[in-house]
Order: C-alpha cells, then sequence, then structure tokens
C-alpha cells in the first residue's frame, strides 16, 4: 500500500470521514478551552463536569427511545450547566472547600446517570457507548450540532478574552474594576461544559480530560504567554486528532484511546526533550 | 474614557468614614474606622499582623464586602468608582507561574477604557509602552512575570494602575521580601505616581520608611489607633499600643529611637 492510499483509504466511507472531522473539532475547541482550564487549575472541575453530563444523556437517551445516535447534546449540556452552577452556589460562601463541592456534585450526578441507565435492558452495552464514545456513530445532524457548539465556544471566548485574562489572573483587579465577576466564572465554566458535551460522542466521558488537559499543559511546556500556548495547544489537539483518527482505523483500537495515548505520547516527548534541552544549557 | 461625573477632585482622595468589616463582636477585622486623605497625599498603614491592614484595602477596592460604614473616592461612593483605584496586593496573592507577559500585565489595566467586546488598539498599545518606559521595564515588556525580580514585580503592577487611570493606589505590603535595590526602585516608582498627583496608601512593616517617605501615618489595630504627620504619630505609647512589647521601642530624652521591624534577623 503507497502513502497515498494509506491515507485516503480511511475516508472513503461518509461516515468515516465524518468520524475523522468530528475528531478535529474536538481536538481543537477542548485545546482552547482547555487552556484556561489548566492556567486556572481547574483539572479536577474538567474531569467533575464530564461525568456530571451522564444522567443527562442518559435521560435524553432514553427519551429518544434508546437511540446512541439521536440527540444526546441537549440533556447533557443541561446536566452539565446545572452542575456547574450548584458547584458556583455551594462554594459562595467559603464554609466548604471547592474541591469538596466539586467532588460531591460529581459523585452524585455520575451515580443518577448509571441508575438512570441502569433502567434500559441494554445497560452494559449503552453505557459502553457513553463512556467511550464512537465516532463511528456520529450523523450528519451530529457533526453540524458539534460544529454550532464549537462555533459559539470559540466566539465567546474571542469577545471576552480579556475579561477571562482578568478572571482567571486577578480576581482583586477584576474587582476593583467592578467587572461582574461572579458571571464570567459561571460563564467560563458552562463553556467547559459546553465543550465536552460537544465532545462526548466522539471520545466518551471516561477519557474526555485528556483532551481538555494535556494540549494546553503540552503547551505551557514550550511558551510562556497564554496567546501563544492557545495556538500550540490547538494544533497539538488538532494533530492528536487525526493521529489517533488513523490508529484507530488501522490497529482497531477506540479512537479516544488513541487519541489519548497520542496526546500522551505528544506531552512525554515534550517533557523530556524539554528537561534534557534545560540541562544541557546548563 | 470620562471621569464620573460624580467623580469630584476638590472632595478628599479617600474618605473612610465609621468603617467596620465581619461580624460584630465576632472575627471582626475592622472596627469603626474613621479617615481622610487629601489628593496627592501619600499616607504608610502600619500595624501588627492580624491588624487588619489587608481587610482595609481589600474593603476599599471593593474585594470585601463590609457590615457598616461608608467609603469615598474623591466623593464617589466606593460602589461605583471603578477603576479609580488601583490595587497592589500581597506578592503571596498573585500565581506568578500564569503564562502573561509584563506587558499583558500592564495592559489589564487598561480594559475598561477599551470597553467590552473589542481588542486592544494602538492608542492602548502606545499608552503601555510609554508606561513601560517611565518605570524602566522597556526591556522587560515581553517577559513572563514570574521571571523578575521583587521590585520588578512591584514596578509592573504600579504601571498597572498607572494604565488604568487610577487616582488613588493601594499597596499592600511592597517593602516586603525584597533586597536594598528593589526598595529603592519601588520609592522611586512610587515618587513618579506623586509626580502624576496621585495619593498613594500603602501598607508596611517598615517604619523607617513609614517615618521618612510618608506625608501621614496611620497606625491600625483593629481600630485605628493613631492618624496624622510621622512625628506627631510615631511615638511610643501609640506604636507599644499597636505592636505590644514586640516592637523594640526606645526612648532618648525627647527622640524616639526605633528599630526596623525585621532588625536582627538574616
Amino acid at each position: 500500500m503507497d502513502l497515498a492510499s494509506f491515507f485516503s483509504e480511511p475516508l472513503s466511507y461518509a461516515f468515516i470521514q465524518r468520524g475523522m472531522l468530528a475528531l478535529i473539532i474536538v481536538g481543537g475547541i477542548n485545546a482552547v478551552v482547555g487552556c484556561f482550564v489548566v492556567v486556572r487549575g481547574m483539572a479536577f472541575f474538567g474531569d467533575a463536569l464530564s461525568h456530571a453530563i451522564l444522567p443527562g444523556v442518559a435521560l435524553s437517551y432514553i427519551a429518544s427511545g434508546g437511540n446512541v445516535q439521536s440527540n444526546l447534546f441537549v440533556g447533557g449540556l443541561g446536566a452539565g450547566v446545572i452542575s456547574a452552577i450548584v458547584i458556583a452556589w455551594l462554594t459562595r460562601k467559603q464554609e466548604l472547600k471547592e474541591d469538596s463541592a466539586i467532588a460531591i456534585v460529581f459523585v452524585t450526578m455520575f451515580a443518577l446517570g448509571i441508575a438512570i441507565v441502569s433502567t434500559q435492558a441494554s445497560y452494559t452495552a449503552d453505557l459502553t457507548h457513553i463512556l467511550f464514545g464512537s465516532i463511528n456513530g456520529i450523523s450528519q445532524d451530529d457533526l453540524l450540532t458539534m460544529a454550532a457548539l464549537t462555533a459559539i465556544v470559540l466566539l465567546v471566548i474571542l469577545l471576552l478574552f480579556k475579561e477571562f485574562l482578568i478572571v482567571s489572573f486577578d480576581l482583586s483587579l477584576a474587582h476593583s474594576l467592578r467587572l461582574p465577576v461572579q458571571l464570567l466564572n459561571i460563564l467560563l465554566l458552562v463553556l467547559v461544559a459546553v465543550t465536552i458535551v460537544a465532545s462526548m460522542q466522539a471520545v466518551g466521558i471516561a477519557l474526555m480530560l485528556a483532551l481538555l488537559i494535556t494540549p494546553a499543559a503540552t503547551a505551557r511546556l514550550l511558551v510562556d504567554r497564554i496567546h501563544h500556548m492557545i495556538l500550540i495547544a490547538t494544533l497539538v489537539g488538532i494533530v492528536s486528532g487525526i493521529v489517533g483518527f488513523y490508529a484507530s482505523y488501522y490497529l482497531d483500537i477506540p479512537s479516544g484511546a488513541c487519541i489519548v495515548l497520542t496526546l500522551s505520547a505528544i506531552f512525554g516527548l515534550v517533557y523530556l526533550l524539554q528537561s534534557g534541552w534545560r540541562r544541557l544549557r546548563e | 474614557m470620562s471621569l464620573g461625573k460624580d467623580f469630584d477632585l476638590s472632595q478628599p482622595a479617600l474618605h473612610v468614614e465609621e468603617l467596620s468589616t465581619g461580624y460584630p463582636g465576632y472575627r471582626q477585622a475592622l472596627h469603626n474606622v474613621s479617615f481622610s486623605v487629601d489628593a496627592g497625599e501619600r499616607v504608610a498603614v502600619i500595624g501588627p499582623n492580624g491588624a487588619g491592614k489587608s481587610t482595609l484595602f481589600k474593603a476599599i477596592v471593593g474585594l470585601l464586602p463590609f457590615s457598616s460604614g461608608h467609603i469615598s473616592i474623591h466623593g464617589m461612593d466606593c460602589h461605583s468608582s471603578h477603576s479609580f483605584v488601583g490595587y497592589v496586593p500581597q506578592q503571596s496573592e498573585i500565581d506568578w507561574t500564569f503564562p502573561v507577559s509584563v506587558f499583558d500585565v500592564v495592559m489589564m489595566g487598561r480594559i475598561r477604557h477599551i470597553g467590552w467586546f473589542r481588542m486592544p488598539g494602538k492608542a492602548d498599545r502606545d499608552i503601555v509602552n510609554d508606561l513601560l518606559k517611565q518605570l524602566s521595564l522597556s526591556d522587560l515588556a515581553k517577559r513572563q512575570i514570574g521571571m523578575l525580580s521583587g521590585g520588578q514585580r512591584r514596578r509592573v503592577f504600579i504601571a498597572r494602575a498607572l494604565a488604568q487611570d487610577a487616582r488613588v493606589l493601594l499597596l499592600d505590603e511592597p517593602f516586603t521580601a525584597v533586597d536594598q535595590v528593589s526598595e529603592q526602585e519601588i520609592i522611586e516608582a512610587l515618587d513618579i505616581l506623586t509626580r502624576h498627583g496621585i495619593t498613594i496608601v500603602l501598607s508596611t512593616h517598615h517604619l523607617e520608611n513609614a517615618a521618612l517617605r510618608s506625608d501621614k501615618v496611620l497606625i491600625l489595630n483593629k481600630r485605628l489607633l493613631a492618624y496624622g504627620l510621622p512625628e506627631e504619630v510615631l511615638r511610643g505609647p501609640q506604636l507599644k499600643e499597636a505592636f505590644g512589647p514586640a516592637l523594640p521601642v526606645f526612648t532618648e530624652g525627647d527622640n524616639l529611637l526605633l528599630f526596623r521591624a525585621d532588625a536582627g534577623r538574616k
């Protein structure tokens, strides 16, 4: 097999093309949003939120008569936004530490989701789809929804970039400038929720965190300005999406696992090269 | 951006009236504090750890709700006086690993002038570059903020307050954990602010600087113990009351001999 057919062969089916596009979209959007998650130290929140959408996804799934292809976005988004707001509400006074509040909401929602899914006869297969994703099942409509959600998230970040930067870096400045700090923080959490929901079908809930954290963390090793970090993270996210896609096709391994392993390999390589380079300079 | 129409330069730059924070009687950080600072003055707030110096600043900036009292900036209620008050927090409150450059941080001060949903324009970049030059930070503009000395870090935040067009600047412990060179740099930066007519309120453990470099000194320990000219306020009885026996204060006739709070360490 020559090189051209190595790349083109998997793309001969429309549903596989859609899967590939989905992975590119998902890799990019997670990388951008992930930069804010990483610089704010909200990795745990991202993990919790990706699990907390389960009951909403499960309800949509049951409402549509046990059809994975159907629109799970609405339920997932609802559960994600509710979780984000409940966490923000629980921590508005300092009696409860944020990580405790996140943990409680996270496990409650996840358990609720499992309870809902378990009412279905096809319980195991359904749960597997939701946890690990299935890129072969992405319909034209799903892809359009993912693209639309991604466009909205990117637009909001573009429009409010300088405000998000200030509430992430220096709350005292944000307060002294009378920015609507609480509103901006909740909006950022909602953007994380939207990103997770848009990515759910392609990579699944269980491995979501890697897409959100690893590209941004890799970029942070290489540059020390958030603008540059976002560009490099996006590149890493998209490249991993493509590499993961081909690996998944030829090695017959689930796409989510392939992407995450690619991401981790890139991170590991950059980390080693960078510490080697630093030692060399000293 | 024009200054608000209620902004009145003939009013005191900062007026604090019967300010109390926290729950009455229980964990009350500040109790009934009143004072007034004229435009362009420099005031040093001194007091032991836990005296409520940071609390006072945070209340003025709007970071902390207060239970009773009133704060006004040039005659405007502090809750509506956005961007007239600049705040340089304690070093420990900033994440110095955050991926932003010196230029980025100073540009943050422009946000209210730029307005919602817009990017900084050339005018904003010119203002920021000019301020970096004034504070001798031009060569460091692209550097990540963690890669700076203590004095440079303070100057970046002072430049940001200028970018913000703050009329009143609050500095929380600007002289803590900096060497002599940095200390001198910070003092020079403060002199630039004074030339701009900006009112400065800073907290310090450093009684020598408080005495030499300020128009007025405010002694705080939960409540206001004394406020006035340094030579009137920095006297044995007031200092003993504020700091207790921990502060070495000696008098020689009418002269007060102070020892720096950090003397004898190292």
